[in-house]
């Protein structure tokens, strides 16, 4: 198509060209040939690849990844999406357009299963990533001390290495999802700035992929009153522990909640100790079992003073003192990495201890769904007598024959402790056979020990189930957490 | 019946008259026979996490293995409200024949209490003990405990033999020594065969696929129709009220020789409310049996029982039914033909006179000392200074002493020598453990557990004694008779493991609050007592005693006891 002599200056133009150059090249031929509006909706060979890498707790992060992918792809760009989870500062290629989005829990850090890539971007050298455009978006709570502390971490460390810029950091509270919509507009304008071409407008492309509820009942700016209708601590004299089984009524019929979500608890102003954040309690109860109600399973917190006493933590002390017909100021957090598998998918549910919650939900949704697929729960506290957390209704469930196994884990009945994961360990080749007939997994309860116990009690068993080694194990089980096949909700 | 049991006397089916066609068994016998000797799922039964509770089938399994399952009735509802099941727990019970043990297994049989139960040992009215609320993660180790302190809780419960009981009082007749070890010769020789008990608790080799439990002549695979009691006595001492035992034997003997026993048959106390078909019966005496035939003689009563006892009906099953379906003659013919020997008349005894306790000091004949302690309702508890339960430990540490639990449901420090006999006192004063502060109807007063954890109570028993025991005391001092004992029992089921049927003033558990008033019972034990009044609240109850007490105080003739007058003047 073109001679020697011209493929020979081209040649010595490219070899001279840095990566920027060649972009702003391929635009301007681009350019000279009848501009970008032609073939807005399709991919162009200007545009170059986008990736978006999520790092996500509750699923808020991906699902704001997906709206972006929809406007992007929109704007005529090849756009794909992962999480960070296992992702390498090396596998991140500089010639694509990276568009990070970070939530950030606790004290400014991020979500567990990222912290091995936040790890890896603080470790990589200097000018590792010369030449890559990012931009950052961080989800987060302004009422904690550190507001979107992975995300502009993230951002520092990426501008360390090299990158660069091509929007300002966003940074987003809990309302994220009225604001975000915009923004995605605003991202890809400044990604077609700096390729210079020009896309249609893509607001209703954004409109359109709004599945976040947002609004009144749904972030912790706008909570909704609901009123105490019952509160029983579950355990019995003898234990060691306090959990209170929580109902709260309320009446506003457009505040709705999935199984898996959770409810953000606002403490009252002169009793939250100066700490107004709201935490956030796995939901108990089925939307539709328990029509206008939301049930909570909290443990006591309880820690011992320095001078003998003991101390309770504000948020559980707060509930686990809640009388019958209190008010309480709610809101709902949806939480889109916890979902409920569709009807006919199995599920097994690893949730000892306050982990127990959701799937209490899951059951009684089922139950009320009248859902094929087949329930296993693993469930595990100290003591059988006086700890099994909702005991009765898992009676009925097994009578019934919603709930079609259960396998139980009480760690002080007997002089060796038994916990969660040795019972997965001991059925391990059913859990493999289940996994393989595509049942999904879900684990709620404490993140340390417990998740990472469970973790690698799976890796295990997968490894010997399979023949297959323990780093393959561990990839299958990643594989699946990638797939939405093993979810977790631990704190 | 399995073919290994062909060598099994001929049953009469002719006086069976169509009773027990297979098709008509009732259903606990065919739990017994599939239960492959009383293994039944026990095993996967405990391993089961679910529950607390074990099934129909396993409730009556593990009541050979000496347990009941029980649960708290007062704590029902909020239990419920917590979203838990009902708090249940297992009752155990063992088999200590005549309550003998030595002082480090009291101290074991303590700790295992205090770590696996209640921490209250309960001594009974068959001279055992049991723990209560032992959840069911801790009834292997529990068992395994026992195991350990070389006692166990084999058929304490069950349609077996259950333990054997025998006068406690050592003081009367040399021969007492020899009298009081029949009890674990007759618990040994009616013993089940099955490995069962230490396949289920004791991770014995299990029993393998199709292979057949050990073999037993006198159980064979269907056990008995109903439990089976003996106890023994030696006179004039009662307090093992000997007639109302399926076996009652009276010690004859001379000097430091036993020659036998003079031997009941068909005594028993249980009945159900409203069904005129069962009734309290006082048993019949039939001869002496030499010693040397006693074992034989216990084991075929019981044989006689499996082969002619009624098992379609559980409130007919028991001997005291079988003889009366059958006739005593048929009985004590068919029990000679078995054992090969006519019986022999029966031996002049002296008079019982009493059934209470010895409390304090009683000498044997070897010259070793007795001290006998009372304890409320059998609770060994530290109570309001009464420290029971501290003496017993520090007396067992001492190692001055073995224990040994009575009838009346009190414990007895034995073979103590002289020499520690002031050791044995002092500890005892230290917590507070006195006989004179108290009069002798107090002392002898008895009652079961019943309320909360009896699954059978329809009354309170050992919950309410002392309270009603200080009601009936006070009606004693307001006549001026508090010098004279009344044997006052509660039983809060007409089952009557209390032996209110037995007693001066007798209470039956009916309703809540509500019970059978009874009259007319001796006060040594002879003649059953009779219905007074048939469902009575307290306040009629004493009512109707504080009037009859005071009638008692003025017209009672010389020495004439207070049962003795209410049968004279209420039911001749």
């Amino acid at each position: 198509m073109i001679t020697k002599d011209q493929q020979k200056l081209l040649d010595q133009l490219l070899a001279s060209a840095s990566h920027e150059q060649k972009i702003w090249l391929a635009g301007y031929m681009q350019g000279q040939v009848g501009g970008a509006s032609a073939v807005a909706a399709a991919p162009v060979a200007n545009k170059p690849p986008v990736m978006i890498y999520f790092a996500t707790e509750t699923g808020n992060s991906k699902g704001l990844s997906l709206q972006m992918m929809k406007a992007i792809k929109a704007a005529g760009y090849k756009v794909k999406n992962s999480p960070v989870n296992r992702l390498k500062v090396k596998d991140i290629k500089p010639d694509v357009l990276a568009i990070f989005v970070a939530s950030t829990h606790g004290e400014g850090d991020p979500p567990e299963a990222a912290v091995p890539f936040f790890d890896a971007v603080r470790e990589a050298p200097d000018g590792a990533l010369e030449g890559l455009n990012y931009a950052v978006a961080g989800l987060g709570d302004s009422s904690y001390e550190i507001f979107c502390g992975a995300a502009t971490d993230l951002d520092k460390e990426l501008e360390r290495l090299g990158g660069k810029r091509f929007q300002d950091n966003a940074l987003f509270d809990v309302d994220y999802a009225s604001h975000t919509p915009s923004w995605i507009e605003k991202t890809v304008k400044s990604m077609d700035d700096l390729f210079g071409v020009e896309t249609a407008p893509v607001a209703n492309v954004v409109a359109d992929a709004q599945e976040v509820r947002t609004g009144r009942g749904y972030t912790r700016l706008e909570p909704i009153t609901g009123t105490v209708k019952e509160i029983v601590n579950l355990n019995d004299i003898d234990s060691n522990k306090e959990t209170y089984h929580i109902e709260i009524e309320y009446d506003d019929e457009s505040v709705i909640y999935s199984c898996g979500d959770a409810a953000g608890i606002i403490v009252p102003e002169d009793q939250n100790g100066g700490d107004p954040a709201p935490r956030l309690y796995s939901i108990a109860s089925s939307p539709s079992y328990h029509e206008g109600e939301v049930h909570l399973t909290v443990a006591l917190a309880t820690h011992a003073n320095d001078d003998g006493t003991t101390g309770y933590g504000i948020y559980s002390k707060y509930l686990a003192d809640l009388q019958q017909g209190d008010e309480i100021t709610f809101y709902i957090h949806q939480n889109q990495m916890f979902n409920l598998a569709s009807d006919d998918k199995d599920i097994v549910m690893i949730g000892p201890g306050t982990g127990i919650a959701p799937f209490r939900s899951f059951i009684y949704e089922r139950s009320e769904r009248g859902a094929d697929g087949r329930n296993w729960l693993f469930f595990g506290d100290q003591h059988m007598h006086c700890d099994f957390l909702y005991q009765a209704e898992w009676q009925e469930h097994l009578a019934t024959e919603t709930l079609h196994r259960i396998d139980l884990a009480f760690s002080r009945d007997q002089e060796h402790k038994i916990y969660v994961q040795d019972r997965l360990r001991e059925n391990a080749a059913d859990v493999v056979a289940w996994i393989d007939g595509g049942a999904t997994i879900y684990l709620c309860g404490n993140k340390d020990p417990m998740s990472k116990d469970v973790d690698q009690a799976l890796i295990d068993i997968l490894s010997e189930q399979k023949n297959i080694s323990n780093d393959e194990a561990a990839d299958m089980l990643a594989d699946l957490e990638e797939n939405d096949r093993y979810l977790k909700d631990v704190y | 019946m399995s073919k290994k049991y062909d060598d099994a006397p001929e049953v009469n089916e002719e006086v069976m008259n169509g009773l027990n066609a297979p098709e008509n068994l009732s259903e606990v016998e065919g739990f017994k026979t599939s239960s492959r000797g009383l293994r039944g799922d026990l095993s996967e039964q405990m391993e089961n996490r679910v529950t607390g509770n074990v099934t129909e089938y396993g409730k009556q399994m593990i009541k050979f293995h000496g347990s009941y399952i029980q649960d708290d009735r007062d704590r029902r509802a909020e239990r419920e409200e917590k979203k838990l099941e009902w708090s249940y727990s297992f009752m155990i019970r063992l088999r200590i024949p005549g309550g003998d043990i030595t002082a480090k297994q009291w101290l074991a049989l303590q700790e295992s209490c205090d770590t696996r139960a209640t921490g209250v040992v309960k001594i009974t009215t068959r001279q055992t003990v049991q723990f209560h609320g032992v959840v069911k993660a801790r009834m292997k180790p529990t068992m395994q405990d026992f195991e350990d302190m070389g006692l166990d809780a084999i058929a304490a419960c069950g349609d077996v033999n259950r333990n054997v009981i025998t006068g406690s009082n050592p003081q009367y007749e040399a021969f007492h020594a020899e009298v009081h070890e029949f009890a674990a010769k007759i618990s040994a020789h009616l013993l089940p065969k099955t490995g069962a008990f230490k396949e289920v608790w004791l991770d014995g080799e299990k029993l393998k696929e199709g292979e057949e439990s050990e073999p037993d002549p006198l159980y064979q695979d269907r056990y008995l129709p109903r439990k089976f009691k003996v106890a023994i006595t030696t006179p004039p001492h009662n307090d093992v009220d000997v007639y109302v035992h399926d076996i009652g034997l009276i010690a004859v003997g001379e000097g430091d020789t036993l020659h036998g026993f003079n031997a009941s048959i068909g005594g028993g106390l249980g009945s159900t409310h409203g069904n005129a078909k069962t009734y309290p019966r006082r048993g019949d005496v039939i001869g002496f049996i030499p010693k040397d035939k006693v074992l034989d003689f216990c084991w075929q009563v019981a044989a006689v029982n499996r082969d002619y006892g009624n098992r379609e009906e559980r409130h007919q099953a028991k001997l005291k039914y079988t003889i009366d379906r059958l006739g005593l003659d048929f009985i004590v013919g068919e029990l000679e033909k078995r054992l090969g020997f006519e019986f022999e008349p029966v031996r002049e005894v002296p008079a019982f006179t009493h059934r209470g306790d010895p409390f304090g000091w009683v000498k044997d004949h070897q010259s070793k000392w007795y001290y006998t302690a009372f304890v409320e309702s059998g609770r060994v508890i530290d109570e309001d200074g009464y420290n029971i339960k501290s003496a017993m430990k520090e007396i067992a540490e001492a190692d001055i002493s073995g224990l040994r639990f009575t009838a009346n449901q009190n414990v007895m420090f034995t073979y103590v020598e002289e020499a520690n006999k002031a050791k044995l006192e002092e500890i005892l004063a230290k917590h507070g453990i006195t006989i004179d502060a108290m009069n002798a109807t107090r002392r002898e007063a008895m009652a079961c557990v019943a309320l909360p954890t009896c699954p059978l109570a329809l009354a309170e028993g050992q919950r309410y004694l002392p309270e009603f025991v200080g009601k009936v005391e006070a009606l004693q001092e307001k006549h001026g008779i508090i010098d004279r004992p009344i044997t006052t029992r509660i039983t809060g089921c007409p089952n009557g493991c209390g032996r209110s049927y037995a007693a001066e003033i007798g209470l039956v558990g009916k309703n809540p609050g509500k019970y059978v008033l009874r009259l007319g019972g001796d006060y040594e034990g002879e003649r059953l007592n009779s219905v007074y009044l048939e469902e009575a609240d307290e306040t009629e109850i004493l009512e109707t005693l504080d009037k009859l007490l005071g009638e008692y105080a003025n017209d009672a003739k010389e020495g004439e006891s207070f049962g003795d007058y209410s049968q004279r003047t209420l039911f001749s």
